[in-house]
């Protein structure tokens, strides 16, 4: 499908355009839809600055276009998603912005991690996608914690983590997430770099009882090599950017049963060791 | 029997605050994890030692409740990974006696992941959209958790 065409020439309404500088990229958001518009403009890297028309050249281009009765989204001209509702498109948009923001990260490594801010330090949780990291992560905001990420923990040189405070993607038991913001969650987002206070390797087991044990902190680096998209032999900074960021942490591995109860389990873990 | 470290030219150490050791053989394109136990087996055999060195090495620098056994397995883990060479063959303490012998030390324990391994592991975490990669298989050492 030729995005261009149907946003750019085919007698289509203005043009609503927005862009964000998110983490080293340029994104470029355009719309021909209100609707469209306004649910993109909630969830795409919400606590990001909206610019303008910028003259500097976007990285990343979203389009969003309705064609018929769908909407359909691309991402650099290519197809995403299609649906009815402008809502049910942000989940795929949000996760391949991820991967495109990602690649493109300068000065930053990223771990798939969900993150949350406690105590000044933060408290990372590794784990892949759909791991259930979005559910505990929002469980913690609930009960007071300051938002990060479910995704993604962004370090630098130093082993301090950044913020990427995308929308939360929240199954709640549906086969289908849902965009949620941290203020939904009753949370404030993240300002700037912290560092690694604990990391939690858990592994989620429905009818397991909580039972974690403390790891070195090297096998935690061998443990974020694993949950890293980056591969080691295109950034050899990474084992350093790992062992620096582990450095004042306190790790931990093991099972976890629910998000509410592994929520209330790792305040006391970290209570206890803060 | 003598215990010695190899290629040395190729390893770059790094001790961690709690002890652990991560080292980076750049030669064979792997990366290293040693716990606190395996560590301290590591800095008493910095140069040719004898097995009872590395123990009373380990005892002084470690923990004075560091057993001949435990030596001898951390230097079993390190040769099996081969960060160290040994003149003779170790034979291997079963664990129940190993674990007898523990204490409040903790277990030795070398974890390794090679450049490769990690590629297909970071090609896994990349997207949920871009088709999913075979996990390599999980290390045979440390079966409790997967991550």
């Amino acid at each position: 499908m030729n995005w261009s065409g149907p946003l750019g020439t085919c007698g289509m309404s203005r043009t609503l355009a927005f862009g964000i500088r998110a983490f080293g990229s340029n994104l470029r958001v355009e719309t021909t839809s209100l609707e469209a518009q306004t649910i993109l403009d909630r969830y795409i890297f919400p606590s990001l600055p909206r610019l303008g028309d910028s003259a500097e050249l976007p990285d990343i281009v979203v389009r969003v276009a309705r064609v018929a009765k769908q909407l359909w989204a691309s991402v650099n001209d290519v197809p995403v998603v299609s649906a009815c509702r402008a809502i049910d498109l942000v989940p795929a948009l949000v996760r391949v912005l991820d991967d495109a923001v990602i690649q493109r990260l300068e000065g930053l490594r990223a771990v798939h991690a969900g993150v949350v801010l406690w105590g000044g330090r933060a408290l990372l949780l590794p784990g892949a996608t759909h791991a259930g990291k979005s559910s505990l992560v929002a469980e913690l905001l609930r009960t007071g914690a300051t938002y990060f990420s479910d995704e993604y923990a962004l370090l630098d040189s130093e082993g301090y983590v950044h913020p990427y405070p995308r929308p939360l993607l929240l199954r709640n038991g549906c086969p289908n997430s849902i965009p949620v913001l941290a203020g939904e969650c009753n949370a404030p987002i993240g300002e700037g770099p912290a560092p690694v206070g604990w990391i939690l390797f858990l592994e989620y087991q429905p009818d397991g009882a909580w039972s974690v044990s403390s790891v070195p902190q090297s096998e935690a680096v061998l443990a974020l090599l694993r949950n890293t998209p980056h591969a080691w032999a295109d950034s050899p900074d990474l084992v350093g950017v790992f062992r620096r960021a582990v450095a004042g942490a306190t790790c931990y591995g093991g099972y976890r049963a629910g998000a509410v109860d592994a929520a209330g389990q790792i305040l006391q873990l970290v209570g206890g060791s803060s | 029997m003598q215990v010695e470290r190899t290629d040395l030219d190729a390893l770059v150490v790094n001790e961690l605050p709690d002890g652990s050791k991560v080292i980076v053989d750049s030669r064979n394109e792997k990366v290293f994890a040693l716990n606190a136990t395996a560590g301290a087996a590591w800095d008493a055999c910095s140069g040719p030692s004898t097995l009872n060195q590395v123990a009373e090495n380990m005892q002084r620098s470690f923990n004075p409740g560091v057993t001949q056994e435990v030596a001898e397995e951390a230097i079993l883990q390190l040769q099996e990974r081969r960060l160290v060479t040994t003149s003779e063959p170790i034979s291997r303490t079963t664990r129940r006696q190993l674990i007898a012998t523990l204490g409040a030390i903790a277990l030795p324990l070398v974890v390794s992941l090679t450049m490769t391994e990690q590629q297909a592991h970071a090609l896994q975490a990349r997207s949920s959209i871009t088709p999913a990669k075979p996990k390599p298989h999980p290390e045979p050492l440390r079966p409790r958790f997967r991550w």
